[in-house]
């Protein structure tokens, strides 16, 4: 446990001492920021036209725009999680980690540990958007809470996929590729979600998207929850094999 | 396989060590020991094994057979306490960039479960054994070469570790900054055992206290540095007017005697004794002409290439 949080809060220093660190929140929040003033601005053009009692500003604006926080958490994550194992490995630091006397699941977990307070800053500055408007109108704060679980759970899941292609890849840009291109696969899943008889595919049930929509929209469901921490459990797991698994390979 | 310190157990005990890659690659059943106050050289050709054994002893790689035993203890059996007692230098060198020395001692030191109030003491200790307190504060990507791997060293210290393993540790530095870590790693033999891997002969002979040549994966000769004074006298004696081969053959101290050519002969002493005032003596009473009388070190180079190129044209 010391030496998880000891590898943790390294990993995170380090983060900040790279532009690409600063370059991935600023630019992040700049998308996030857009999307945000583009649903504000159709809300407005919207509202007059809207009924009394119907959808308000968080269904209208902050449940879409929290889903494309989702979205770029598919483009952010890889590039983040690249170094932390692979990098590590191409400039030789990672035999430091390899020869003390910690496990391999204490390395997985300091590392993940950095990666998610990372991806967790992103998903503050998104909830932090929405939340503004309660100046101007009273939010649903159960929705929002919702909302923020499921872009948490689905940061776990993408870093936890994504650190994993770190431990298996030989270089930094074969993982961010690697696990770009997984993330991507299975957000696409998504797209498939409705079979000819109109009910939910296997496929479907397979992506991130599927789950993370009914918690935006405020309905939390023990089956999506769990999804998630089995996602992270298990590509967790499978990075910690594959690191003890590199002393018996060649 | 005598040593001063051999009432101590041994620091490191190899036995059976193999690890097998395809086409006879790899190390095949290595059996060695390492002692404190000892430098150990594993030398060879690239390609002998050298990395791999160290890979083997520092964990980095799981051994196909064998055992190995690090301060006592088991590395398959108790691995974190035999981690605890090794300090192990790779190359290139573990370091991170983005960090000053101290930041990056102070978070080995944490790593190899030093405690919080003791490390900025650990981080003193092997910044000045390393050279390294005068830059502690700079970052390590704007060192020069020679201090990122005394940086390098300096981690594989600062837990005390009681043996130290280095591979290459003097690989493309300069030659003034290549002997400072060599006269380096001659002060930590006193409290350390240390291991370490090299393809430089010159390096070898000036550090070592023991060489194990590798070649294939298998140890092909085993020699000691430290006890010259142990084996017998060897001499290379020039004259201008030599006798007969079998004439020096009597004087007392010298068991043999070869000609190398006209003039030129090299003298086997007896064990314990020193002839050379006996041979000085017979030169001068008898005329021969003494030109040259000394010592004479069959060279560590020499004995590489005769091993190993003995190896290859068997």
């Amino acid at each position: 446990m010391k030496a998880t949080l000891l590898i943790g809060r390294r990993e995170l220093r380090a983060f900040f001492r790279t532009p690409l660190a600063w370059l991935i929140l600023a630019g992040s929040t700049f998308v996030m920021a857009w999307v945000f003033l583009w649903y504000v601005q159709r809300f407005l053009e919207l509202q007059p036209r809207l009924p009394a009692a119907g959808p308000g500003v968080s269904a209208l604006v902050a449940s879409p725009m929290l889903f494309w926080a989702g979205i770029l958490l598919v483009l952010i994550t890889p590039l983040l999680a690249m170094r932390l194992i692979a990098g590590d490995r191409a400039r030789g630091s990672f035999a430091l980690l390899r020869t003390a006397p910690i496990s391999s699941t204490a390395i997985v977990l300091g590392k993940y540990l950095a990666l998610e307070c990372l991806l967790g800053l992103v998903i503050a500055v998104a909830i932090a958007m929405p939340l503004t408007l309660q100046l101007g109108t009273s939010l649903d704060f159960g929705r929002l809470l919702a909302a923020t679980v499921g872009l948490l759970l689905l940061a776990a899941a993408f870093g936890a996929i994504s650190l994993c292609l770190s431990a298996f890849a030989p270089h930094p840009a074969a993982a961010a590729f690697g696990s770009f291109a997984v993330l991507l696969i299975l957000w696409l899943f998504n797209l498939a979600s409705k079979t000819a008889a109109g009910a939910d595919s296997a496929l479907a049930y397979l992506s991130p998207g599927h789950h993370l929509m009914p918690l935006l929209a405020g309905e939390v469901s023990s089956a999506d929850i769990a999804y998630f921490l089995i996602v992270t459990a298990f590509f967790l797991g499978l990075a910690a094999w594959k690191l003890d698994l590199d002393r018996l390979g060649a | 396989m005598s040593n001063r310190n051999s009432r101590e157990p041994p620091l490191i005990r190899v036995r059976g060590l193999s690890r097998i890659y395809p086409e006879q690659r790899g190390v095949h059943s290595l059996h060695f020991t390492l002692h404190r106050g000892e430098v150990l050289v594993l030398l060879g050709p690239n390609g002998a094994g050298k990395t791999t054994t160290l890979s083997m002893l520092c964990t980095m790689l799981a051994p196909h057979g064998g055992s190995i035993q690090i301060a006592g203890f088991d590395l398959a059996r108790s691995p974190r306490q035999a981690k605890r007692a090794l300090g192990y230098l790779p190359d290139p060198p573990p370091l991170y960039p983005e960090m000053t020395i101290k930041q990056y001692l102070g978070f080995c030191a944490r790593l190899h479960g030093i405690s919080r109030r003791e490390t900025p003491a650990a981080v003193a200790t092997a910044c000045r054994l390393t050279g390294l307190t005068a830059v502690e504060n700079r970052l390590i990507e704007h060192l020069s070469r020679g201090y990122r791997q005394r940086a390098g060293i300096a981690q594989a210290l600062v837990h005390q570790p009681e043996v130290v393993i280095l591979d290459e540790p003097t690989a493309g530095l300069d030659p003034l900054e290549a002997h400072r870590i060599r006269a380096l790693i001659g002060e930590l033999r006193r409290d350390h055992g240390i291991l370490l891997s090299t393809h430089l002969l010159a390096e070898a002979a000036a550090i070592a206290t023991r060489v194990l040549i590798l070649d294939h994966g298998h140890i092909v000769h085993e020699t000691r540095l430290d006890h010259p004074g142990a084996a017998p006298l060897r001499l290379r004696l020039n004259l201008g007017a030599p006798p007969d081969e079998s004439r020096l053959g009597t004087i007392p101290g010298v068991a043999a005697v070869e000609t190398l050519d006209a003039g030129n002969f090299l003298l086997l002493a007896e064990p314990g004794h020193d002839p050379r005032e006996a041979i000085v003596r017979a030169a001068l009473d008898y005329h021969w002409k003494i030109l040259a009388l000394a010592p004479h070190h069959p060279s560590l180079e020499n004995l590489f290439l005769r091993v190993i190129a003995g190896r290859e044209t068997a």
